[in-house]
């Protein structure tokens, strides 16, 4: 009935229907590989943590789609369906829009909402309404504190410059800029320089260095 | 008798005048290794000697390098002589120029130093992490993978960017090879602890929950060096066991991210760790679910050894790239994507 439209790390993602409604069944299956009781609780967390975050960040200004049911037993997540590009696909031709991802993120880290996995694969454009929606809440978490908003924007350049090497500098200009408008000027500096203090923290060599 | 020195001349033409070959020199941590390679990647010889602290110790950077200074003669000369070559035969000298512990680096560069100019020989400075990278390619025969990188100073996740590799995901403090040898130094093992560590696990029964800590692409293993550390009262075997269970999935989860978000079809994993048996059987899990590849690397060429500063040796080579003997440094904490890599596009 339902068919699997993509198999992504953590979940099935499966288009079907909720009664009249074009539905999407986001399933956490068991991961084969991994300890029972790990897996279950990652399971299980992730699955509250989506849920609960969804509706709050719409509040705080960001679309998503609307949840009809959670099975906390199944591991399931029904919502609706947000048919249309992702913004992954439209970047590389249109830098700009990474500035529509900043002014996102910016309006959920205000609310104390960390996305956990701001990835462009994660923002889609309806076509329906021409809105963006921000979905994957499964790593997101509630935190005003500036290390974790700021370890949010560095997986966003991480992820730029990995999966969109040839305008990531561009691009993440534009996610800055659009960033600043809801944070502000000096939101933004000091989130800046949190980030470069996380970014030279002794992950480069060994630090076992006497 | 003519024909058969003739034959043997053609012979040598071929095989010594053809190919490049170069003599590369490992020496960022414990290793000592140096290896003799050509043009076609064929490893001609790799030796090393590693260095051993007492137990319940890490490694002690002077130590080590008194150690590598000590083997470093015997060593270079054992490698020549498996190759059956003389140090006038290489085309190129090349070292490990960081990341890793000042003075075992700089044991190994002020060889490759010495060496270049007593014989006028191009030097070659490379980074200890695209040496794994690289080997690994060439022997699994991998062309545009997604790398896990699980060396003792490095765990990352790369992608081939332009000229360079790009870091897809990261450890935002601790690497995993730390954390193994930090838990193991905790309850009395030399490091590297990984192989100890992988033994004790195989008796474990009880999991022990422990911090799992992935933001986006990104792992955190400090949090769980922490909690292990106030749980040493349980057995060994459990905590081994819980520890590889949760930095092992953290680990596998971000690989399938990379290759779920990439779509590239071919996993590599190089590095130290890259040798546990835990964690391969997770990668293949992984890879199946995300149709992709995975390739493994001869045990003898996971760990660090001369071939994979070799190897690299002779890419650069090839892109006409070496540096003068004055500004042939160490630096320790040299940043991969920083790293020219004029072979990749």
């Amino acid at each position: 009935m339902e068919k699997l439209i993509k198999r992504g790390a953590e979940a099935d993602i499966l288009l079907g229907w909720w009664g009249p409604l074009r539905a999407v069944f986001k399933v956490r299956r068991a991961k084969p590989y991994m300890v029972t009781e790990l897996d279950l609780k990652l399971r299980k967390a992730r699955t509250i943590r989506e849920a609960s975050v969804m509706p709050q960040a719409r509040k705080a200004g960001a679309n998503t789609p609307y949840i009809f049911y959670v099975g906390i037993r199944t591991f399931t997540i029904v919502m609706q369906y947000i048919d249309g590009p992702t913004m992954k696909e439209m970047l590389d031709d249109k830098p700009v829009l990474a500035a529509e991802l900043g002014r996102t993120l910016s309006k959920l880290h205000s609310v104390g909402i960390i996305h956990g996995d701001p990835n462009t694969a994660n923002f889609i454009l309806s076509d329906a309404n021409r809105l963006w929606y921000t979905v994957d809440f499964g790593l997101s978490f509630f935190s005003s504190e500036l290390e974790d908003i700021a370890v949010d924007i560095h997986i966003v350049k991480e992820m730029l410059a990995a999966q969109h090497k040839r305008v990531f500098q561009e691009a993440f200009n534009h996610f800055l800029t659009g960033y600043s408008k809801t944070a502000g000027q000096h939101g933004l500096t000091q989130i800046l320089k949190k980030l470069n203090e996380i970014e030279r923290r002794g992950r480069y060599g060994r630090q076992l260095v006497d | 008798m003519e024909k058969g020195n003739l034959h043997r001349w053609v012979e040598q033409l071929d095989t010594g005048m053809k190919y490049k070959r170069g003599l590369g020199i490992e020496s960022t941590a414990h290793t000592f290794g140096v290896s003799i390679v050509d043009e076609r990647g064929t490893i001609l010889s790799n030796v090393k000697e590693v260095y051993k602290p007492p137990s319940g110790k890490g490694i002690h950077p002077r130590e080590a390098s008194r150690h590598h200074a000590e083997k470093a003669p015997k060593l270079i000369g054992d490698a020549l002589k498996a190759a059956a070559l003389a140090i006038d035969d290489m085309d190129f000298i090349a070292y490990s120029a960081g990341p890793g512990l000042g003075p075992c680096l700089r044991v190994g560069a002020t060889l490759a130093r010495a060496l270049s100019v007593y014989y006028n020989k191009p030097i070659i400075p490379v980074h200890h992490g695209v040496g794994h990278i690289e080997l690994g390619c060439l022997l699994t025969g991998s062309s545009d993978p997604v790398v896990l990188l699980l060396s003792g100073g490095h765990t990352m996740i790369l992608v081939s960017g332009i000229r360079s590799w790009v870091v897809f995901g990261e450890t935002l403090d601790l690497t995993l090879g730390q954390l193994i040898d930090q838990f193991g130094r905790a309850i009395g093992y030399s490091s590297p602890a990984g192989p100890s560590i992988e033994k004790l696990a195989r008796d474990g029964k009880k999991y022990v929950t422990l911090p799992y800590v992935v933001k986006g692409n990104d792992l955190s293993f400090s949090g769980m060096l922490t909690s292990i550390k106030k749980e040493l009262s349980r057995p060994y075997e459990d905590l081994a066991f819980s520890l590889q269970e949760t930095a092992f999935a953290m680990v596998a989860e971000v690989s399938e991210r990379a290759l779920a978000l990439t779509g590239k079809r071919e996993l590599l994993v190089v590095g130290g760790v890259a040798a546990n048996a835990r964690l391969s059987e997770m990668l293949n899990h992984v890879a199946d679910r995300q149709g992709a590849a995975i390739k493994p690397i001869p045990i003898a060429f996971a760990g660090d050894c001369g071939a994979q500063i070799a190897w690299p040796g002779i890419l650069y080579n090839k892109a006409g790239i070496s540096a003068k003997a004055e500004d042939a440094f160490v630096n320790q904490s040299w940043r991969i994507d920083r790293v020219s890599v004029p072979w990749r596009s």
